[in-house]
């Protein structure tokens, strides 16, 4: 070998690894070079993603305040384009940040919430207890009655809440306006038959009646929550007609006319199931069909027109999933026993939680060519059962590349643990493109801080 | 000018694709035609089979979503301008139905059903064509083991369970049911379709319609040779008034838009059931052509926007038997498919002329513009096996 | 040594031992060809650094985790692989 590497005369080709993929069918790296498939992510909402790692480190949460409202519009203008009276509440449980919070209450949105906790984040945020919906089963008693005095919406899940909430309205001495979770059959599985009275064995009217009779509460609304990611708009028209007729028929046998009707949460996002065949995006309804079938059910269930019930949506994850992007960086690669690549990177189900229901889109920053393979993403755990991906097209990566994995807005927040890791910063690109820090990384006194050790064990 | 026609669905395999049968049919209507076949494993035998495809190309599965499907289908287009497309396979039908406007858009003409049509033939709505008119045999959608017990009353035993995309058990009882649904409902998830039996005669029939309840042409065939996997290996055309009038009735109902396949039962009790719609040309269709009722073509003329009339009843008794041959083929055209994701039998057409004649074709990327594959470098390979 | 490993340009690699086919990338090619040319395995990071725009310590670790995988799939067979690892 004569020339020497740094001979300026010398142009040297632009390098990949050396690599060798052997054939085998079902390949889905078909054609190696062809520009079909190929993928990058090199910025998020304009910022380049090698600008976010090294202001704010990786792993790093990323949300977008532009998808957020953008998002947030473009449901609420879907709905009220078709019913005139509609109200969203942003189920907090899907992401409570409250930057990200914030952003949905200056849309106008309400909070819906499930515990005490969720409640008093709301309050902190500056949200009336009229503009809060407060869910779930379990309801301490307390905290019932801080929501009663407060005037927030409470939705019955049970018996023993029902006669709860008698008693506190019994002592105020006034009538406490309620609304009850309803379940029933919408086709589709599975039924959550285990929240709030059931619709089609007569359940919810008997309680309507009970609580009439009672004299305490007055029946405001009716409210159902029929799963999560539900891909098919005619479930949510089977739930309305169900809701509408309970509505009437309460209005029948009490006299009172239904204020509310809320259909709950479950509106699909982009992200694609793990059983699902091709890209979610591709296959979910828009959510006019979901806007069309759920008014079109209220619209059409014969309410007289001054008593038409507001529609109220508590949708979560459709909000939200999009405007979250988790960047990531590879921190090393290796080939298993079997020949198929492997890379780790530092966010694993710790933070990524809903890795196990959907096949995250991963997408490196920067895609510096070379041939694409099938790859397992694993998270940073020593645990078998952190795997980001079990298997992504990805072209060679060096460790300290970043990766972009997306849509991970929904859920992944409030369900981090902090297993093995700490949890990572949160930024949020604003409409302007300025990023702000909105949860900075935690540290060990975060984890440990609550703790006490007692002196007998004291180092 | 001469039409390129692309046609999906080239694995002639044990459990075959229909694209060969079309190509087969298409060449005999029209010998100058080009012919793209596209596949979605280098090893499906159209590929390689000689006077099949002139050009072949590789696809991304469908499963990577329709961009990258559109992204390469349009790169193709660049390198071969496509006139028609005609896709085959049930898997892919949903993407390009979503295609179908920016195909055109490019140019690329396409003669499919609606999304609706296509999700009516689901397994679990089907019982909604009988409220269209179509006979079918009464059927339940069970999401629920409760409501197992309810079978013997709405339907009474015995009963097909199904489930929601493949595979079908007959159940002579609620045991059978129940052993059935637990299987199904894990394989394929919920829900169940519960089926009326229908003891019988089961005929295949391959139509176009023209998508405003017209019915262009069918071929009715009965199997005479099963493979394992209960597809025919060989079948003859038969010919029944009322079947005929069935099948009419059916498109009609359902404005069906393009290919389909009918599955229909001839009840022991004489009535005619509908057991299942394929939206597409099944793999035996090059029966059509050879009973004189050349579906394939009437398909590509009716995505040209050409008017088709109404062909009369094939004639009963033209028989198919399908064979299998072993194809000795160079290893270069492995490789060039491997590698670069096609085999080009004919000359790419002059950009230039081709540009002239289709100002809606994009523009070739670089990359896809590079020579397929460099045919010297495989000089040195051994064209025999070694032993 | 290795006239049973037929190399084309494109990168489509086939074992006439095994009967398998492999694709390779660019730099995998330059390299798995130089083998097949009777290049000594010692002097492949130097030849990778002198036609790619790679560093000698990346050229070095990766020719080193090349050659283990050909000798780990069996396109190199364990005997030769012992000197051509060394480098
Ligand atoms: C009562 C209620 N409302 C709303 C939601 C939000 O659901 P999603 O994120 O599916 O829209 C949930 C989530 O489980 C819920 O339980």
């Amino acid at each position: 070998m004569s020339r020497l590497p740094d001979d300026p005369s010398v142009k040297r080709l632009p390098y990949e690894p050396p690599t060798i993929i052997a054939h085998k069918t079902g390949l889905a790296n078909k054609f190696g070079g062809a520009p079909a498939g190929r993928r990058s992510l090199p910025r998020i909402e304009g910022v380049p993603v090698s600008e976010l790692v090294e202001r704010f480190g990786s792993p790093l949460f990323v949300f977008s305040e532009h998808t957020l409202r953008r998002t947030y519009r473009e449901v609420h203008r879907a709905f009220a384009l078709r019913y005139p009276k509609v109200q969203l509440a942003w189920s907090y449980k899907t992401n409570y940040l409250d930057a990200v919070c914030r952003v949905f209450h200056q849309e106008g949105a309400w909070a819906e919430v499930v515990s005490e906790v969720e409640y008093a984040m709301a309050r902190r945020l500056g949200i009336p207890g009229s503009h809060i919906l407060f869910n779930g089963p379990y309801k301490p008693e307390p905290a019932l009655r801080v929501a009663i005095e407060e005037g927030a919406h409470i939705h019955i899940d049970h018996h023993e809440e029902l006669y709860t909430i008698e008693k506190i309205a019994k002592e105020l001495g006034r009538k406490v306006p309620v609304t009850l979770r309803i379940n029933m059959d919408t086709g589709i599985q599975p039924r959550w038959d285990r929240f709030g009275f059931n619709y089609d064995n007569n359940e919810a009217l008997t309680a309507i009646r009970r609580l009439h009779t009672g004299g305490h509460l007055v029946l405001e609304g009716l409210h159902a929550h029929i799963g999560t990611f539900m891909l098919d708009p005619q479930a949510y028209a089977r739930g309305a007609a169900k809701l509408a007729d309970l509505a009437l028929a309460a209005k029948r046998d009490t006299g009172v006319a239904v204020k509310t009707i809320d259909l709950g949460g479950g509106l699909p996002s982009r992200a694609t199931l793990h059983a699902q065949y091709g890209p979610g995006a591709d296959t979910k309804p828009p959510v006019d069909d979901y806007a069309e079938a759920i008014t079109g059910a209220l619209l059409a269930a014969g309410f007289p027109q001054d008593e038409l019930p507001t529609l109220l949506l508590e949708s979560g994850r459709a909000l939200v999933d999009e405007a979250g992007f988790m960047i990531t960086r590879v921190a090393g690669h290796k080939r298993l026993a079997n020949g198929t690549r492997a890379i780790i990177v530092d966010a694993g189900v710790n933070v990524l939680f809903t890795s196990f229901w959907y096949r995250h889109d991963v997408l490196p920053a920067v895609d510096r060519g070379g041939m694409l393979e099938e790859t397992v993403v694993y998270g940073p755990l020593c645990m078998n059962i952190d795997v980001v991906r079990p298997s992504v097209l990805l072209p060679p990566l060096e460790a300290g590349d970043a990766l972009v994995i997306r849509p991970v807005g929904a859920y992944n927040v409030t369900q981090a643990m902090q297993f093995i890791r700490l949890r990572p910063a949160i930024v949020m690109i604003g409409e302007n493109k300025e990023i702000d820090l909105i949860r900075r990384e935690e540290v060990l006194d975060d984890l440990k801080g609550p703790e006490l050790l007692p002196d007998r064990l004291k180092p | 000018m001469s039409l390129t026609i692309a046609v999906t669905g080239m694995n002639a395999t044990d459990n075959p694709g229909p694209g060969v049968a079309v190509i087969r049919a298409i060449r005999d209507a029209c010998p100058d035609c080009t012919i793209v076949g596209l596949a979605y494993e280098t090893l499906d035998p159209g590929n390689f089979m000689p006077g099949i495809a002139d050009h072949a190309y590789l696809l991304p599965y469908p499963s990577m979503g329709a961009d990258a499907l559109s992204d390469r289908l349009l790169a193709i287009h660049a390198l071969t301008p496509i006139d028609v497309l005609v896709p085959t396979l049930d898997a892919e039908l949903p993407v390009w139905v979503r295609l179908e406007g920016l195909l055109a858009a490019h140019g690329i003409r396409t003669f499919l059903p609606d999304a609706d049509g296509l999700a009516l033939r689901n397994k679990d709505r089907l019982h909604e064509l009988a409220d269209l008119g179509v006979s079918v045999p009464k059927s339940m959608v069970l999401t629920d083991p409760n409501s197992i017990s309810k079978v013997a009353d709405e339907l009474g035993y015995p009963v097909v369970v199904k489930g929601r995309f493949y595979d079908a058990y007959v159940a002579q009882n609620a045991h059978d049911v129940a052993h059935w649904f637990h299987k199904l409902a894990n394989s394929w998830g919920l829900p169940v379709i519960i089926q009326k039996f229908v003891p019988g005669t089961e005929f295949d029939v391959v139509c176009v319609g023209d998508g405003e309840g017209g019915l262009i042409g069918s071929v009715a065939m009965r199997k005479m040779q099963l493979t394992d996997k209960g597809k025919a290996w060989g079948g003859v055309t038969v010919r029944d008034r009322k079947l005929e009038a069935f099948v009419q009735d059916t498109v009609r109902a359902l404005s069906w838009r393009g290919p389909c396949e009918l599955e229909v039962m001839r009840g022991d009790d004489g009535g005619l059931y509908l057991i299942e719609i394929n939206p597409r040309f099944p793999a035996w269709v090059y029966l059509s052509a050879g009973a004189g009722r050349n579906l394939p073509w009437a398909a590509v003329e009716l995505a040209l926007g050409r008017e088709v009339a109404p062909m009369p009843p094939a004639p009963a008794g033209v028989m198919f038997l399908r064979h299998s041959v072993d194809q000795i083929l160079p290893l270069s055209d492995f490789e060039a498919l491997t590698v670069h994701g096609e085999i080009h039998r004919e000359p790419i057409p002059d950009p230039e002329v081709a540009d002239a004649a289709r100002p809606a074709a994009a523009p070739a990327p670089a990359l896809m513009a590079a020579p397929p594959a460099d045919f010297n470098a495989l000089a040195t390979f051994p064209t025999e096996f070694p032993a | 040594m290795l006239d049973h490993l037929a190399l084309s340009e494109s990168g489509f690699l086939f074992d006439s031992r095994t009967g398998l086919t492999y694709t390779l990338s660019k730099s995998g090619t330059f390299l798995l060809r130089a083998l097949i040319d009777g290049a000594d395995a010692e002097t492949l990071p130097e030849r990778l650094v002198a036609t790619f725009d790679v560093e000698p310590p990346v050229a070095r670790k990766d020719v080193e985790q090349f050659l283990f995988r050909l000798t780990d799939i069996g396109i190199l067979g364990h005997a030769d692989a012992d000197d051509e690892v060394a480098a």
